[in-house]
């Protein structure tokens, strides 16, 4: 019984960690790739368009977060682990997933948006933070999840 | 609240100074020129001449000489720091010594020197492409022992050289069996996929075993015409790549030389740029037979200044203001007076400037942006890193980043964030934790000036966040009807935000008294202030309708808005998200560090490196988040509520220096 408590909270904790790294990593690598082709042109703009490519990486992060928070609410790391039953062994599961799949998903949008605000700064500059800006939107919803992940882990009684 | 009152003017002098006035305008950099022919000017004065459009071949031709040999020059340069690739140091000098690069210094033979190297090298490196063709080509054929050239059928024997797949290959033996006997084979090489071959035949057979080659795919070997052997012609090449490979080096070495003239060229270029501006406005300028009409904007602060300058300088000269037409929109200046509202103003210009009749909304957003900003980071120590960073850049870049707004705003976020960190007790995460047990007054006074653990109090946190929300919301919705109010349309600012503060203010009420925070009578008045609003936004929203029907449906509709309000009170939990992130990024990476501390010997060492590059990461991340998120809150939860927006930038007449600043000693 106890191994099986276990792996359940911790299977949550691995999908909001691995799918929201996987949205950020396809994020950033649309957003790369858009602005290696600029600075083939233009390298001086390597600082400005950074912003927009590291602006999907925050998704991974938040993944990063929600997992950290269930290995926090387990005690896995240094002192007593805490006493699980099945259903909150499901609960802390469920109430990880909602960061893994909204960030899954926004991290590749964004990194379209900001390939198009890449394009749209290459040809001018000036626009470069309104293409952050219509990226950072795409974000809202990742911390949306990332928000429903601490309230419900919060939540939990163990 | 300020937008700067901009004044129309009209510029008379004679042609003969013409190019001088120019030149002073563009130094005093405070006049936007526009066009002479579009103005009433040109209303009145059909006789005007616009100004003819000098052709600027010649200045540009050496300006695009000038420019590829800094091209040159800077890709056979040292590489750059980190810091001077993102702020390109710039060339400081006074009038003086400017004056005298621009008359006593002669590029022409830099540039043609530069021109003659650049172009050996670009010869240079395209032959090393060709060769590392031809060895990529010859590679198989090494063992082939006869010169290139001579390959080829003679009197009897017919030679196929070329590849086949090994799969193809083994086909090709069992069907060509028969044919061994005037048949010779050599694989001259192989690799996994391909077999390279010589095929010698004799001609009677030739046309069977060509049919039955081509029938295999067989490809023909395209290789390069070569007297020499394989072997012979491929060592030749690497020794030619080398070679030239040198030779580039010896050119790139060379090169060096000329940098030295580098900062003189660019002194040269920024002056024939800004020349070439002045050549290339003057197709705006109006004309006469003797006098030139110059017209612009000007903010109505600087006007007395100006004018005294130009006056002072040049005698036959008149400035006359003018009234424009109603279709000439004058130009948006932000000037806000105070130092702690200026470096705001890059939020509005970020967005789009105000129109002519409204606010300034810089110095409205200011104090929430400041809030906001340090409650996504929540960390003191950070806060003290960030304002140290910013306060070292502004003195470092005090001439190049001139008065930036952008490096001043992120300092203020760096105050911002010491204060909201030591209010809920972030150190460098929870360092204070790890510290040894004789450091505790450290962690008492974390403890006194902490007001709450975001970490154990989440609740409080969403409740900072969505109640400052709520206030900017309202706040936002309050500027509008004060705005509508001094126009003067009571009725419309009365019927358009006003219903809605009470409607949201009154549904407050009731909820809290829900909450048991204020009493049943107070909950009572809310609800029926939230339910009067609601009605008077459903009556009022469509008052120029002209049937019931049609003016309440579309007051419904536009009482169903308040799903919008609820998820703009709900898009400020980003906050509490983002500053929660932060803390919790570090308490991971000081529980990495502390895990490897305990390694032996290199313990401390591993320590410190994750300790340090772990909280950069934390602080470079979330400063981006802080900031963007920051402004998206202002753009796209607050401007709404109440900004216009559609004004055009005030861009005065100036030069546009890439390389260089002029400044007077004082200023240095």
């Amino acid at each position: 019984m106890e191994f099986f408590s276990y792996a359940i909270p911790i299977a949550g904790a691995a999908l909001a960690v691995f799918l929201a790294g996987f949205g950020s990593s396809i994020g950033i690598g649309t957003a790369g790739q858009a602005a290696d082709g600029v600075l083939s042109e233009d390298p001086e703009k390597f600082g400005s368009l950074l912003i927009l490519v590291a602006l999907p990486g925050t998704q991974g992060i938040y993944g990063l977060l929600g997992g950290f928070l269930v290995i926090f609410k387990l005690g896995l790391l240094g002192g007593t682990p805490a006493e699980l039953n099945l259903v909150q062994s499901w609960q802390i599961f469920f109430a990880a997933l909602p960061v893994g799949f909204a960030c899954w998903v926004s991290g590749i949008h964004q990194g379209k948006v900001c390939a198009a605000g890449v394009a749209m700064a290459a040809k001018r500059p000036e626009t470069l933070m309104k293409g952050v800006i219509y990226g950072a939107m795409v974000e809202t919803y990742a911390i949306f999840g990332l928000i429903a992940t601490i309230l419900l882990l919060q939540g939990i009684k163990i | 609240m300020a937008i700067a009152g901009m004044r129309k003017i009209q510029i008379l002098v004679h042609r003969d100074v013409q190019e001088r006035v120019m030149k002073r305008i563009q130094e005093i950099e405070r006049l936007q020129i526009t066009d002479v022919k579009e103005s009433v000017t040109a209303e009145h004065h059909p006789d005007l001449v616009s100004g003819i459009e000098v052709s600027d071949e010649g200045p540009e031709r050496r300006l695009s000489r000038i420019e590829s040999t800094l091209d040159f020059l800077s890709s056979v340069q040292e590489k750059k720091g980190f810091l001077s690739g993102l702020i390109p140091p710039k060339i400081i000098l006074s009038p003086e010594q400017y004056q005298s690069i621009v008359e006593e210094y002669d590029e022409d033979t830099t540039v043609s020197r530069c021109r003659e190297l650049d172009q050996e090298r670009t010869e240079l490196v395209s032959a090393v492409t060709k060769l590392e063709g031809i060895i990529e080509q010859l590679r198989p054929w090494l063992a082939l022992d006869c010169p290139l050239v001579g390959i080829g059928s003679t009197e009897h024997v017919a030679i196929f050289l070329g590849t086949l797949t090994l799969e193809a290959l083994g086909d090709f033996s069992e069907k060509s069996s028969e044919m061994t006997e005037q048949m010779v084979v050599e694989t001259v090489s192989q690799d996994r996929e391909k077999a390279y071959l010589l095929i010698c035949v004799h001609k009677e057979i030739s046309p069977q075993v060509s049919e039955l080659l081509k029938r295999l795919g067989f490809e023909k070997a395209g290789l390069p015409e070569l007297s020499g052997k394989p072997q012979d012609e491929y060592e030749q090449a690497l020794k030619q790549i080398d070679e030239n490979l040198q030779r580039i080096h010896e050119i790139e070495d060379h090169s060096k030389e000329y940098l030295k003239d580098r900062q003189n060229l660019q002194i040269l270029h920024d002056h024939l740029y800004g020349q070439l501006q002045c050549a290339r406005i003057e197709a705006k300028l109006g004309q006469t037979e003797k006098a030139c009409v110059i017209e612009g904007w000007i903010p109505q602060s600087e006007l007395r200044t100006f004018e005294a300058t130009l006056k002072k300088e040049f005698d036959h000269l008149a400035i006359i203001p003018l009234d424009p037409s109603a279709r000439e929109i004058p130009p948006i200046a932000l000037e806000n007076s105070q130092t702690f509202v200026r470096p705001f103003e890059v939020v509005t210009e970020l967005y789009g400037m105000p129109n002519s009749r409204e606010y300034d909304p810089s110095p409205l957003l200011a104090p929430f942006f400041f809030v906001f900003f340090g409650l996504c980071i929540t960390d003191a120590a950070y806060g003290v890193i960030i304002t140290l960073l910013f306060l070292y850049l502004m003195r470092r870049f005090k001439v190049t980043l001139g008065r930036a707004k952008l490096v001043g705003l992120l300092f203020f976020g760096g105050i911002s964030t010491i204060l909201m960190g030591a209010m809920t007790g972030g150190w460098f995460g929870d360092l204070a934790s790890y510290l040894p047990p004789w450091l505790d007054g450290v962690r008492r006074m974390r403890l006194s000036l902490m007001l709450f653990d975001p970490m154990e109090q989440v609740l409080v946190f969403i409740g900072i966040a969505v109640v400052l929300g709520f206030t900017q919301i309202c706040y936002g919705l309050g500027i509008r009807m004060v705005r509508t109010i001094r126009e003067g349309n009571l009725v419309d600012a009365f019927c358009g935000p006003f219903p809605w503060l009470t409607l949201l203010n009154g549904l407050v009420f009731f909820g809290l008294s829900k909450g048991d925070v204020f009493s049943p009578f107070v909950g009572g008045l809310g609800k029926w202030v939230a339910i009067l609003s609601a009605l008077a936004i459903v009556l009022l929203t469509d008052r120029s309708s002209s049937s019931w029907f049609a003016r309440i449906a579309w007051g419904v509709y536009g009482l169903y808005g308040i799903t919008s309000y609820v998820g703009d009170v709900l898009s400020y939990l980003r906050l509490f998200a983002l500053g929660l992130a932060t803390g919790i990024i570090a308490m991971v990476v000081n529980l990495l560090a502390d895990m490897l501390r305990g390694a032996p010997y290199v313990g401390w060492l591993l320590f410190a490196i994750i300790f340090v590059m772990g909280h950069m990461f934390n602080i470079l991340i979330n400063g981006l988040g802080a900031f963007v998120h920051t402004l998206r809150l202002q753009y796209v939860e607050f401007f709404p509520k109440f900004f216009e927006g559609g004004g055009r930038p005030y861009q005065p007449f100036r030069k546009e220096a890439r390389y260089t600043i002029i400044a007077e000693k004082g200023q240095r």
